[in-house]
């Protein structure tokens, strides 16, 4: 019984070890002292002064950090205690430290915090599957004709009907029209939407169910009623999320549409949609000239896309053997539709990560340098806590201690700017993000934040231990033995050095290439003149301009009433605004009259642009005239051609005078061209569509006036305000008409440098990425030569007094610095070269491995690493001879 | 060849400090440490650094007991006194002391 108790009383005492680890901890010190304090007593009784007594016990006692450690460890509570103890020592030394703490945390918080953020949108963009069922089994379906520069283009409704039909590897597919429309409130109000028509299976083969309601039944397909499904955001946005406009009806260009059902902010697809309506009409009634369909397919199974691609360029080769008018040359492509969503983002996303990637490692090297040139001085306190019992185990967890505190102090700082980081991220990004509003960081990001700041802790913690514990105890006590303890130390921060500054040359060239790239890109001709214009979309639907004369009418009034407008200078319309434009209508054409290049198979952007449009713009004109009021219903049919369709068909003649045959052609439901024949009148500089850094296409240019387009971007040159323009005209609109919204209101240079957002989001990103490690990387120079200048005094005492001059000593100290920038930078050149293939695409007329870049960087760096390195020098200087000598 | 070293020594100061406290009065570390200087007649000097975590050692054994009280100079000192479950392992250690230390006098005897 007796014995029981005893051992219940032993376990009391461990569990108070770990729950009560100080009071164990006081008892101990206490105890200790009594014993050192009767020790003391003694000795003093036998003769000895009181100082002196106390001294002797106190070397009598021996270790003391021994004598503790295993005291506590006889308790069995040590790992606790131990923790608990390393971790208030380590913040203790962080604390006594404030300036190489707040350095290092801050140089880890950019490390991290960047991957962190870029890592986010990574994550969000990339790597989360679409929430659709399935979703690896989605595909997104176009043409594509080499000859005519065609690529990811649309199917038309005949096409897409024999894909559909015919195929043997997809389980289904689902064809899609993106459009505008708008909805009118009983008020009158009108509210441009973007109107998404499908087949009726469309939701079916995406995968998607609806929030509350229904999504279309196989009966409502053609011949059926149109009814509309709901996009989540305008829901919220038009009827504040009321679910029971489910079963009312909506006024949908004049025609009232019955709610049938509302989709889940998730599953918004296309991502712009606002509302889903059943494409009503037959497939087979439409010509297969008219490509205007977009389309998206399911494979059996994920693993069927190189069997679906050959299938459907099988399937597509039949269609064009048996239509060579229409499909001769039209092929099909397919394509996953999650990398069709992330689209070019996907390279500069994995760039940029790449580049948080090495700053995090700059970011790394910088702080175990930190750590390193701190381990210098910390040598003799950790010499002297081994020599007095401290095990290396021990040591080695109270540095990695520290390392692991400092990383997760840099974490925490780092989400802290991550937080921030993502919000701007995703305000400049240059692409719609899909579920924008869902980017945050979250458990994943969260789980991978802690894991690289517990990988960088033990990446730049193990450098100076394994300096410090390697090194042995009785050279560092010795007082002259702190240059030879520290040779390989110091190895290694010039590793580390060179290594910072190898990686900074790669980021820094990546961002120098970008920023020539998009010098290139700003220096693009567009062909027109951006400042200064407005531009602004409408849509007439039939409600409002029941016919073509009417949509013409419509136009050639409201243009007239904004000429009118004050400070306005001139006014003109398209149907797709240069820079703007998601496709163009690519279509046949004949000519009469010139002999044509034979070639060229006979194939031009056909679009639509209203008398004044060129003078608005300030197109150059090549050749002739551009279009006039004159050239409307009624009169002659006239036509103006680009620079690129010269180009191209009449490489050695003029084409002014020739004449196009048989242009009229509707395009769908967009409207139509109203004329039969046109004569080429004259020719315009090529006006860029399809971004920046394509080739503009040859392209035909219609009056507005004899083309009853109903979607229409106008565009007013405009000496006043911007902003002081569209009130005015909102208001000559709703004389006109109280149905149409003004929608897309933008100015000409929103529109340019909108198409230069993703270069301009690359570019900024990666020059911020440089930038960090440029300075980061000359911190690390500085560092090390600041150390070893320090490292150097006695012997720099010493050859200055020996008469070294000045000139001489600070020479000794540049070299070290050059050859320490001069390795680097050579390291980095050659990696550079070797990655030099990542950037390639991301870049707009400049050779990836461009010597004038490499050049300049190189240039840039190594003043950077000799300005660090002169700081030092200077100071060598300076060491005065007697100072140096006397050694601390 | 040091560790085992070591070990004996351990085991044999653990021994001691059991066999002093079961002699009289509670003790403090201090005073464990005088008894036995006193009682070898100053020919083993106990190293502090051993004393203490041994103390610790078998008190966290359950071989010792430990209660604050106050030294003869009226300091506050922590005494130990040996527990039943002590007393059975000096016995025990004893009787394994006796064997190892017989044995050592044998073999030193034999030429």
């Amino acid at each position: 019984m007796e014995i029981l108790a005893d051992l219940l009383r032993a376990l009391r005492l461990r569990l108070r070890g770990v729950v009560d680890p100080d009071s164990a901890a006081r008892d101990i010190a206490e105890e200790l002292r009594f014993h050192v304090d009767m020790e003391a007593a003694r000795l003093q009784r036998a003769g000895l002064a009181e100082d002196e007594a106390r001294r002797l016990a106190r070397i009598h006692f021996g270790g003391f950090d021994r004598y503790t450690e295993q005291t506590q460890d006889a308790r069995g509570t040590r790992l606790v205690e131990d923790t608990m103890q390393d971790i208030k020592y380590a913040l203790r030394m962080l604390a006594k430290n404030p300036l190489f703490t707040s350095v290092a945390v801050l140089t880890l918080a950019l490390g991290i915090g960047a991957n962190a953020a870029i890592y986010t949108v990574v994550d969000a963009v990339l790597l989360e599957p679409l929430p659709f069922d399935d979703p690896t089994e989605l595909v997104a379906l176009y043409t594509e004709n080499e000859a005519e520069g065609q690529t990811r283009y649309m199917v038309s409704p005949m096409d897409f009907d024999d894909w559909r039909t015919q195929n043997n590897t997809f389980a289904s597919m689902a064809a899609y029209w993106p459009t505008t429309g708008t909805v009118t409130e009983d008020d009158g109000n009108p509210t441009r939407v973007q109107v998404i028509y499908t087949t009726e299976d469309f939701f079916d083969v995406v995968g998607a169910s609806p929030l509350t309601g229904r999504t279309f039944t196989p009966e409502e397909g053609p011949g059926s009623n149109a009814v509309a499904i709901l996009a989540h955001g305008f829901w919220q946005r038009r009827f504040g999320g009321d679910p029971s406009i489910v079963g009312q009806t909506v006024t949908l260009d004049g025609a009232p549409t019955q709610v049938i059902g509302i989709m889940a902010a998730a599953q918004t697809f296309p991502l712009d949609a606002d509302l889903w309506i059943n494409m009503t009409w037959p497939m087979q009634i439409q010509s297969r000239f008219a490509r205007w369909m977009s389309s998206v397919g399911r494979l059996r199974n994920a693993d069927a896309l190189p069997a679906a691609r050959n299938d459907l360029a099988a399937l597509a080769g039949r269609i064009a053997e048996e239509n060579p008018a229409s499909n001769a040359g039209w092929t099909t492509r397919v394509e996953r539709l999650h990398d069709e969503m992330v689209g070019d983002t996907k390279t500069a996303l994995w760039v940029l990560l790449a580049a948080t990637g090495l700053v995090l490692l700059i970011a790394c090297a910088n702080v175990a340098n930190l750590l390193l040139s701190r381990s210098e001085v910390r040598s003799r306190e950790i010499a002297v806590r081994t020599a007095f019992g401290a095990s290396r185990t021990r040591l080695v967890r109270q540095l990695l201690t520290e390392s692991l505190i400092l990383s997760a102090a840099g974490a925490a700082v780092g989400l802290a700017l991550a937080w921030v980081g993502v919000r701007g991220l995703v305000a400049i990004a240059p692409v719609a993000v899909p579920r924008e509003d869902a980017i945050a960081i979250d458990g994943t990001v969260l789980a991978v934040v802690l894991g690289v700041s517990i990988l960088t802790g033990l990446l730049f913690g193990l450098a100076p231990i394994a300096r410090l514990v390697g090194s042995g105890v009785h050279d560092a006590i010795r007082d002259g033995a702190r240059s030879t303890g520290s040779a390989t130390g110091h190895r290694l921060q010039n590793v580390f050095v060179v290594g910072q500054l190898a990686l900074a040359l790669m980021l820094v060239t990546g961002a120098g290439l970008l920023v020539r790239s998009f010098s290139n890109l700003r220096a693009v001709d567009t062909g027109f003149t951006p400042s200064g214009v407005v531009t602004m979309q409408l849509d007439l639907a039939p409600s409002v301009a029941a016919n073509d004369t009417a949509v013409i009418g419509f136009y050639a009034q409201y243009r007239d009433r904004l000429a009118a407008l004050p400070g306005v200078e001139s006014v003109g319309d398209a149907s797709s605004l240069p820079l703007d434009a998601d496709h163009d209508y690519v279509n046949p054409f004949r000519i009469d009259g010139v002999d044509v290049n034979p070639d060229q198979e006979l194939r031009a952007a056909h679009r639509s642009v209203s008398p004044g449009f060129f003078e608005t713009m300030r197109t150059p004109v090549l050749q002739g005239r551009t279009l006039t009021p004159d050239d409307r219903l009624g009169s002659a049919g006239v036509a103006v051609v680009n620079e690129a369709f010269v180009k191209r068909f009449f490489p050695d003649g003029s084409v002014v005078g020739a004449t196009f045959r048989n242009v009229a052609s509707r395009f769908g439901p967009l409207g139509a061209i109203n004329i039969q024949d046109a004569e080429v009148v004259g020719v315009v500089k090529d006006l860029k569509y399809q971004g920046l850094r394509l080739d503009s296409q040859p392209a035909i240019y219609f009056s507005g006036l004899q083309s009853s387009i109903r979607r229409r971007t106008l565009t007013v040159r405009t000496s006043a305000a911007p902003s002081s323009i569209v009130p005015l005209a909102r208001r000559e609109l709703e004389a006109l008409s109280g149905q149409v919204a003004l929608t897309n209101i933008q100015t000409m240079e929103d529109v340019v440098s909108g198409a230069r957002a993703r270069d301009r989001f690359s570019t900024l990103l990666l020059s911020l990425f440089g930038l960090v490690a440029l300075s980061l990387a000359a911190i690390g120079v500085y560092g090390v030569l600041a150390y070893s200048v320090a490292q150097r005094t006695k012997e720099v005492g010493i050859r200055m007094a020996l008469g070294a001059d000045q000139s001489v000593v600070r020479g000794m100290i540049l070299k070290d610095g050059a050859r320490l920038v001069g390795v680097g930078l050579t390291v980095g050149i050659l990696a550079a070269l070797a990655l030099s293939g990542v950037l390639a695409t991301q870049l707009y007329e400049v050779d990836p491995r461009d010597p004038g870049v490499l050049a300049a960087v190189a240039g840039v760096l190594l003043t950077v690493g000799l300005l660090a390195s002169f700081i030092p020098a200077w100071r060598a200087t300076r060491v005065h001879p007697v100072v140096a000598m006397r050694g601390e | 060849m040091t560790r085992s070293r070591a070990d004996l020594l351990q085991g044999t100061l653990e021994m001691l400090i059991l066999k002093t406290l079961a002699v009289g009065e509670p003790l403090h570390g201090w005073g464990v440490s005088l008894r036995i200087e006193h009682l070898s007649s100053d020919v083993l000097t106990i190293n502090q650094g051993s004393l203490y975590p041994a103390l610790h050692r078998l008190e966290h054994k359950g071989w010792i007991r430990s209660e604050w009280g106050t030294s003869e100079n009226n300091r506050r000192a922590k005494f130990y006194r040996l527990t039943a479950l002590g007393r059975t392992h000096l016995a025990e250690e004893r009787a394994q002391w006796d064997l190892f230390a017989g044995a050592v006098q044998q073999i030193l005897q034999a030429t």
